[in-house]
């Protein structure tokens, strides 16, 4: 799996190539295909027969009918996601790949996992507004609309994904499947607001919390004038004196957004972009499955 | 400030300035998303940041400062002690010897008047501590010219608030069968009228004790007494806790002068001296004339002729000799003559207490050239002159401007009185000589009992020295007293107002000030270790 790494990975030029790469290296490192059973639509019961995995027994209808049925999902769904990507320019911080690169490289696989499984994709980018818009299709040659766009897009102004979602959620007619990559750099409270609003609206949210590795630790030892990369202002520090102070606040910072989103049964994975793709896809995958 | 030319250190302070300018070029930019998004919800530290940077500034620019200050030894409202290798102690009458010297070590001692000592102090040791009150004695030379003295530390020690001071006394005739008249001058210097308790002691006996009110600023007491002739020493106690200690007591002297047998000799008849010398203290004869030096105790020659050499006198009695040439009225008788006040007593003259003399306009005609001048006229001329036991005068004391004015009386009584005291019962003030005039070699008793022996001079006179301690000196002449010394202090030693405000600045800078050296180290000190924990923080 050692291909799966985020520096290995960025050494392959296009991003559809990347996508792919991710996807088909992860497809080959899985025991039991995701592509049963990832699926939000029941389709019927059949009779159990032996060997059928029991855990997919419905243990209701045995209470009621003292015979053994499975749930039977429909393979094929009409599964809209939307991939939501943060591209302020707080994403463009990291030393061999940013923030942006890999959040990229996330949605590009997850665009391509979805589309193979004949669900429709649909793609937002935005820092403090929404800047393109891709609706929602199954369609393969879709993918590659979905690639250039994702391709050709770099970091840039500053971000408001409270705003953003919120604006985006009340335009949303069909129950989707929302997944956001960001580093969620903005007041857990305002962002939660926006986010209980899609989840109210009867979407499925997940959220890639995308982060340095550094933004974790703070093992700077250089003093330096600390610059804001969104609003560009500037304080002199040594980090050696503010260590703990950071990573006390720092932690807070999370905390409040782990507690938020469990609170509202949203999805929420913390991502360092030293992690491989495959982790943070299976990671979603294995949560996805337990969600259903 | 001692050293002002460590001020050209203050070109240093640009540097920190600089340093802080330039190392905000020299930190490098660093971007990262998180740090101020996490310090933007807590403004006071990201304030904090900056103030920070600031306070770096100013205690790096303090801690040059303070050394710049401590270096050139800045004055500074604050008191303090300082080490320091020497201690000048001021050890004068008004400091009332205070004995530090035996108890410390490496304390130099200059006594009275000891500004020499105190050079010579400081060229061995330049840093010291002179302790003393500031009084007159020889200070005005370390003012003069507005020097400043680098490594004098001159240590203000408060005065008290007020004081009463024995300044001076006075004595009246002494002849017996009269009350004496001791009038004491004192000085209030406390801010209102105070009461306090006195105790006049005659031959070591208290007389008299009682309660004084004094007003602020001069006052008068006195007392009548009736002694019995002879020697007599005495003294004044004044408690007053509040003040110096040294100017509560004064030491005096009293010779009571026996019933004196007065013959005066004039072709006139002498009204007002024998009006003068009409008392039981006197017994007086006028006659006309010749003269006898071994009739009476003492002698008058009222109108002693112009033309008559004075050196047909032998002097073997005491004597008056008055040159008026028998001329009673100058102006009746268009006789030449000058008209002059006497001038300032010698302060230290038998006379000195008669001032109200100098404002009497004197007629006289005669130019005294015999003797020891004791009293001149304003235009030079000798008023009174002594040779022996003789005196001089150039008017009639029975006829002459003198004789119609209040102080003809004391002063003639004076001039009598004068004759005939012993010569060594004296009153002094403290170090200074005494000559006694004596037929035998004495020796003198401190008041501590000590026997001093005394240096012959010649001619029946002798020295002695050793007056440091006020008191009542016995002068001695192996087999009984004979006479005695009071030994005061220098009453201007009293005063409280010591120094003008131009004084005090230029001894000390600036009232109330004090030596910085130390001050501005520590407080450099203490800059450069807030800097350094302020830069840690």
């Amino acid at each position: 799996m050692d291909l799966l790494k985020p520096e290995v990975i960025e050494k392959v030029g296009a991003l559809n190539f990347r996508a792919r790469l991710v996807v088909e290296g992860f497809l080959i490192g899985l025991h039991q295909s995701p592509y049963h059973g990832f699926s939000l639509e029941f389709c019927e019961h059949r009779p159990y027969y032996p060997g059928d995995p029991i855990n997919r027994i419905d243990w209701k209808l045995y209470g009621r009918t003292d015979r053994y049925y499975l749930r039977k999902y429909q393979a094929e769904t009409n599964l809209s996601a939307y991939l939501i990507l943060d591209k302020s320019k707080s994403m463009d911080y990291g030393k061999e790949i940013t923030k942006f690169h890999y959040a990229r490289t996330l949605a590009a696989s997850l665009a391509y996992l979805l589309l193979h499984q004949n669900d429709s994709v649909g793609l937002v980018i935005f820092d403090n507004e929404i800047k393109s818009l891709i609706p929602p299709k199954s369609s393969l040659n879709h993918l590659k609309l979905l690639l250039r766009d994702l391709a050709n897009t770099e970091p840039s102004q500053k971000t408001s994904i409270s705003d953003v979602i919120f604006n985006f959620a009340s335009t949303i007619k069909k129950r989707s499947l929302i997944i956001v990559f960001s580093d969620l750099l903005e007041d857990p409270e305002k962002v939660m607001k926006a986010f209980k609003l899609v989840k109210v609206r009867k979407n499925e949210v997940i959220v890639f919390h995308i982060l340095d590795s550094d933004e974790m630790k703070f093992n700077f030892t250089e003093q330096a004038l600390y610059r804001d990369m969104e609003d560009h202002t500037t304080v002199p520090v040594n980090p050696l004196n503010i260590r703990d102070l950071y990573r006390k606040r720092f932690n807070q910072f999370l905390e409040q957004y782990r507690s938020g989103f469990a609170y509202n049964r949203i999805d929420y994975s913390l991502i360092t972009t030293d992690t491989a793709y495959d982790e943070a896809l299976s990671a979603y995958l294995i949560k996805r499955k337990r969600l259903l | 400030m001692s050293f002002p030319q460590f001020l050209f250190l203050f070109l240093l302070i640009p540097v920190p300035i600089i340093f802080h300018f330039i190392s905000k070029r020299i930190l490098r930019n660093k971007d990262f998303p998180s740090l101020l998004f996490v310090l933007k919800s807590d403004r006071r530290l990201l304030r904090w940041f900056h103030l920070k940077r600031l306070l770096l500034l100013l205690l790096r620019v303090g801690v040059i400062v303070s050394l710049i200050f401590s270096a050139s030894n800045l004055l500074i409202p604050l008191s303090f002690n300082e080490p320091s290798k020497t201690i000048i102690l001021d050890r004068s009458l008004s400091m009332k010897e205070l004995d530090i010297s035996s108890h410390k070590a490496d304390v130099i001692v200059p006594n009275r008047g000891g500004i020499s000592l105190i050079h010579k102090a400081l060229k061995l040791h330049p840093i010291g501590i002179l302790i003393s009150d500031a009084q007159r004695n020889g200070f005005i030379k370390l003012l003069r010219g507005g020097k400043s003295y680098p490594g004098i530390d001159l240590e203000k020690i408060s005065l008290p608030k007020g004081n009463i001071a024995i300044k001076d006394h006075q004595i009246g005739s002494p002849f017996v069968g009269e009350e004496v008249d001791i009038v004491f001058t004192l000085l209030n210097q406390y801010k209102y009228s105070k009461t306090v308790p006195f105790s006049l002691y005659i031959d070591d006996k208290e007389l008299k004790r009682k309660d004084v009110s004094l007003n602020q600023g001069i006052n008068e007491i006195s007392f009548h007494l009736s002694l019995p002739e002879g020697l007599h020493k005495g003294s004044l106690v004044v408690y007053d806790k509040g003040g110096f200690e040294f100017d509560n007591i004064r030491y005096f002297t009293l010779c009571i002068i026996p019933k004196t047998k007065v013959v005066i000799y004039s072709s006139m008849n002498p009204l007002k001296l024998l009006a003068a010398l009409n008392s039981s203290s006197f017994q007086v004869k006028w006659s006309k004339g010749p003269l006898i030096e071994t009739e009476g105790d003492i002698f008058v020659v009222d109108d002693f002729p112009l033309e008559t050499a004075p050196n047909s006198i032998k002097g073997s009695l005491p004597g008056i000799i008055c040159f008026s040439g028998g001329v009673k009225s100058p102006l009746a008788d268009e006789i030449p003559y000058k008209v002059s006040k006497i001038a300032n007593f010698p302060v230290f003259s038998p006379f000195g207490k008669l001032q109200t003399i100098c404002n009497i306009p004197i007629r006289y005609n005669f130019k005294l050239n015999r003797g020891q001048t004791l009293l001149y006229f304003e235009n030079g001329d000798a008023f009174l002159k002594r040779e022996g036991n003789l005196f001089f005068l150039p008017i009639s004391l029975d006829e002459s401007d003198l004789s119609l004015h209040p102080v003809y009386v004391p002063f003639l009584y004076q001039l009598i009185a004068s004759l005939l005291k012993e010569d060594f019962n004296k009153d002094i003030l403290i170090d200074q000589v005494v000559v006694i005039k004596a037929p035998f070699k004495p020796c003198v008793i401190s008041p501590e009992g000590k026997r001093y022996f005394t240096d012959s001079i010649g001619d029946n006179r002798y020295l002695f020295r050793q007056t440091g301690r006020p008191g009542i000196y016995g002068v001695s002449d192996g087999t009984g007293i004979r006479g005695y010394i009071s030994v005061n202090p220098d009453p201007t030693e009293a005063l409280l107002d010591t120094l003008k405000t131009q004084e005090i600045v230029t001894l000390f800078g600036k009232e109330g000030y004090n030596n910085g050296t130390t001050f501005f180290l520590l407080i450099g000190f203490l800059f450069f270790v807030l800097s350094v924990l302020l830069e840690r923080k």
